[in-house]
């Protein structure tokens, strides 16, 4: 879809609108700092205005005084019931990225059943990574640490690390085995994602697993028409994610399944919304 | 025509919100211009006047003036904060320099928490007696003067009020005491 692809350009380009930082290795500090913008956007990059949500979240029980981090959860909360994973589709960076790489001539890997199951990896980072081994941190050496962002996020190597190692020297006697880990675990993702549609989307972003939970909630989005859909499964088969059945969990409102249903039942949501379960079961088909 | 509508637009964008990052250029880190050969890390942006900063002592309650304390002996200036694991990291090899050291250098730490409660609590939980100040000024204004783009920096500055080392990144007891040679009275 057009549109979309130059939404996301534009989102880019808007979330990190201090292009003179690239230059000068500066990272923005004022105070629209505090704002998480809804997309996985490294509050390191130095062209970025915002804050990354995930990151904010751990940054809440990375100190020495624990704190309920109330105002990022309110922020997270308030992007998910507004967009839920539109934000997924739409609105963020680094998805955008793993889809320009997508369509970079190559043999593909073509999508299977099994990984739907892997689809649910993504929950278990979220817990894990940005929950359990902060807290567990915390509680053994009364400071968190900000273990996704320390440990996994590639959005933080490809917007943070390169731009600033690129213009800070200083900062290169600071890189350590974590460095090297993170930037081979970014490397491997987006070689994956040239053969492999949007796999950190898919397999790995808590964010992405956040949003994920608002999508019968979310106020704009993909929906199907109950009283239209026939369970064809049409638009799981021509889904490049790991949907069951369009707006469900994995789907991130990419829009290009409208076309395919034969009913016509897959709309962008309007108020009032029409809804269908999501099927548990799907044909052995796909 | 819609496709170069919207690179038109894009180009318009970048160079619009480009004009909002003026105040940026006045941070830029002068580079690699100090010569001395206790210099622990490249591109340090030495050379430059310690901006003066209203320090409050917390245990004695007293305002104190970093220009009387660099006037006084040189300074070891260290930016740091509670939940900076290589800051906390190391504080322990601050504080042996400091027992070793402090009748020839004052040692001035200063957290940049948001809540200088946070440091207190923190402080008495390590169990740490060093020489930490609370800014007096905003500080916004600290990372901009101090060009603080990353933590812990080290600064060393001498009765003039010059920055003649500055060091990003954690250190151990041995390159603190080699970061501090320039002011130290050599041995006879």
């Amino acid at each position: 879809m057009v549109k979309r692809n130059s939404l996301q350009s534009l989102i880019a380009v808007f979330y990190n609108w201090h292009w003179r930082n690239f230059f000068t290795g500066n990272i923005y500090q004022g105070p629209w700092k505090a704002i998480c913008v809804p997309g996985l956007n490294c509050y390191s990059c130095p062209g970025a205005w915002g804050a990354c949500p995930i990151g904010s979240l751990q940054s809440a029980y990375s100190g020495t005084v624990l704190r309920f981090p109330f105002y990022v959860l309110g922020l997270m909360l308030a992007w998910g019931l507004l967009f839920g994973r539109v934000i997924c589709g739409w609105l963020c960076p680094f998805g955008f990225l793993q889809e320009l790489l997508y369509a970079l001539p190559s043999r593909k890997i073509k999508k299977r059943p099994w990984m739907a199951k892997l689809t649910y990896i993504k929950y278990g980072i979220l817990v894990l990574f940005v929950v359990v081994i902060p807290l567990l941190f915390y509680g053994q050496r009364g400071r968190g640490t900000p273990a996704f962002c320390k440990y996994i996020c590639p959005a933080g190597i490809v917007e943070g690390a390169i731009p600033l190692f690129a213009t800070r020297q200083n900062l290169w006697q600071l890189a350590g085995w974590i460095t090297t880990w993170k930037f081979a675990v970014c490397f491997f993702l987006l070689g994956l994602a040239i053969v492999m549609y949007r796999p950190f989307c898919r397999f790995i972003c808590p964010l992405g697993a956040w949003y994920g939970f608002f999508h019968q909630t979310a106020l704009l989005g993909v929906t199907v028409d109950s009283k239209k859909c026939i369970h064809c499964h049409k638009c799981a088969l021509i889904c490049k994610n790991d949907v069951q059945i369009a707006g469900d969990r994995e789907c991130v409102s990419c829009g290009e399944c409208l076309a395919t249903c034969p009913t016509r039942a897959i709309s962008y949501r309007h108020w009032p919304r029409k809804r269908v379960r999501e099927n548990k079961k799907i044909n052995k088909g796909w | 025509m819609m496709k170069k509508m919207a690179l038109l637009v894009l180009i318009l964008a970048v160079l619009i919100m480009g004009g909002c990052g003026k105040k940026e250029e006045g941070q830029q880190l002068v580079e690699n211009k100090n010569t001395s050969g206790m210099q622990l890390s490249a591109g340090t942006g030495a050379d430059k006047q310690a901006v003066n900063l209203q320090l409050l002592a917390p245990r004695e309650k007293n305002t104190i003036s970093l220009e009387d304390l660099y006037t006084d002996k040189p300074v070891y200036l260290n930016f740091w904060a509670t939940w900076c694991g290589p800051c906390v990291g190391e504080l322990p090899n601050i504080e042996a320099v400091y027992k070793k050291y402090q009748g020839q250098v004052n040692f001035v730490l200063i957290p940049v928490d948001e809540d200088f409660d946070d440091v207190e609590v923190f402080l008495k939980k390590q169990g740490l007696v060093l020489p930490v100040y609370k800014a007096e000024t905003n500080i916004n204004e600290i990372n901009y003067r101090y060009n603080l783009q990353a933590i812990p920096i080290s600064l060393l500055i001498d009765k003039h009020g010059t920055i003649i080392a500055r060091h990003v990144g954690s250190m151990s007891k041995e390159n603190l005491e080699k970061f501090l040679a320039p002011v130290l009275r050599k041995k006879s």
